[in-house]
């Protein structure tokens, strides 16, 4: 190798962007030549040094605004009324609103908690599945007899979450089904429950001891996915999931 | 938005607000004008977030931060705005590399951040990109539409004006 490819490369071999006969090639020659070698330790220095700067956090107050704006609504309160109401009513309503809200959301994060808690437990004993399969033919009736619903079953293994199998729960005072996937090394526990037996439906995100849930509705199922996969791979679970029923439906 | 959606959407960007604001700082300098940006850049990435079903959602919601950070840069310099030519700063970029001349480890993180507010804006964001996001030159290349021969002379270049920057500082002390 010349000095000429070398230095070509260098940019690529500090970013980890060449294979491996190409970066071993390079430093074979970075050994030998002086002027390479200080040069590849002078960017290096410097890559160092930019990696290391500390980055800059969201201020509070914007993130606060931020994650408030686009908390999920709860449902039923959508305006019923145009800009010509007086702002009187919508004040008032307002009140109420909040009065209604504040404590169901208190109940709320406990009904989370046990649910995060139980998805924690299974890890701990290592008891995640009393069934175990990825079809849903198989999951759907062993659910019979041990869950006052069907849950719904649905292998996303083409969407990078493999069903590994389910186990029946009874949390919050009601028959739950755990569903178990998979995403790479984290475990998703997909918690479903019949929504007829609960007036509000719960949706909202929550972490809880590092674990991410997100609980949503599904038809006439309450959900709630758990996981320490990363908040977007959560998210992304459940759009996929929700989309796959919808396209469902349509059929 | 249907409310399944906007779950899901608030899992999303409480997972990536901070690495997306580090990005609007860094483009814009100021803790203000990046704190605007960054809610208009999420308004923005939830209208279309019914609509986007990719892979990578970090590299998504980023490119939606760097246009709104542009869009405002552009807005806010009444000066015309100069384009990027790579090849200019190719000439700057090229000197002889003289072993003798260390740059030092221990750069004060001050220093080294001025430099970096100083560099070109592509320049800098091709750096915050690889060395505080951790993206590869396909992501980079996706963010800031240009060929991955181009991510790596900014970077290249970039790094070169900083150690240049340093190494001045360094002869003047």
């Amino acid at each position: 190798m010349t000095c000429n490819e070398s230095n070509m490369l260098l940019q690529a071999y500090l970013d980890n962007e060449l294979d491996t006969t190409t970066a071993l090639a390079f430093l074979e020659h970075a050994a030998t030549c002086a002027a390479c070698k200080a040069r590849l330790e002078d960017y290096y220095a410097i890559k160092q040094a930019v990696a290391q700067t500390p980055q800059y956090r969201t201020p509070d107050s914007v993130r606060s605004q931020i994650l408030t704006q686009f908390r999920p609504k709860k449902k039923v309160w959508r305006m019923p009324f145009r800009w010509g109401v007086p702002l009187a009513t919508g004040l008032a309503f307002g009140v109420v609103v909040t009065m209604m809200i504040l404590p169901r959301t208190s109940t709320d994060r406990n009904a989370t908690d046990d649910i995060v808690w139980d998805h924690i437990h299974a890890l701990k004993s290592g008891h995640l599945i009393d069934v175990a399969s990825s079809d849903k033919h198989t999951v759907k009736p062993w659910f019979a007899g041990k869950a006052d619903f069907s849950p719904l079953v649905i292998d996303l293994a083409s969407d990078g979450f493999p069903l590994l199998g389910a186990r029946a729960e009874y949390l919050a005072g009601h028959d739950a089904a755990a569903l178990m996937y998979t995403n790479g090394k984290h475990f998703l526990s997909l918690y479903e429950w019949s929504a007829s037996g609960d007036k509000s439906a719960k949706e909202g995100v929550a972490t809880i001891r590092g674990y991410h849930s997100s609980s949503f509705t599904a038809g006439t199922m309450q959900c709630c996915v758990v996981s320490d996969a990363s908040p977007e791979e959560v998210s992304r679970f459940q759009r996929t999931l929700l989309a796959t029923i919808a396209g469902r439906r349509d059929e | 938005m249907k409310n399944e959606e906007r779950a899901a959407f608030s899992v999303f960007i409480a997972g990536h607000l901070d690495a997306a604001y580090n990005l609007a700082r860094w483009l814009v300098t100021d803790q203000d004008d990046a704190s605007d940006i960054l809610q208009d850049a999420c308004l923005r990435a939830f209208n279309g977030f019914a609509g986007y079903r990719g892979e990578n959602g970090r590299a998504w919601l980023l490119t939606i931060v760097r246009n709104t950070a542009y869009n405002f840069i552009r807005d806010r310099s009444s000066t015309t705005v100069i384009p990027l030519d790579d090849n200019l700063l190719a000439e700057i970029g090229s000197h002889d590399d003289n072993p003798e001349r260390r740059i030092i480890r221990e750069a004060d993180a001050n220093e080294l951040r001025v430099a970096i507010e100083q560099l070109p804006e592509e320049y800098r964001e091709a750096i915050v990109l690889r060395e505080m996001e951790e993206m590869s030159y396909k992501e980079i290349s996706a963010i800031q539409r240009v060929p991955i021969g181009t991510v790596m002379s900014r970077l290249s270049r970039a790094r070169t004006l900083l150690r240049d920057r340093l190494r001045t500082k360094e002869e003047i002390v």
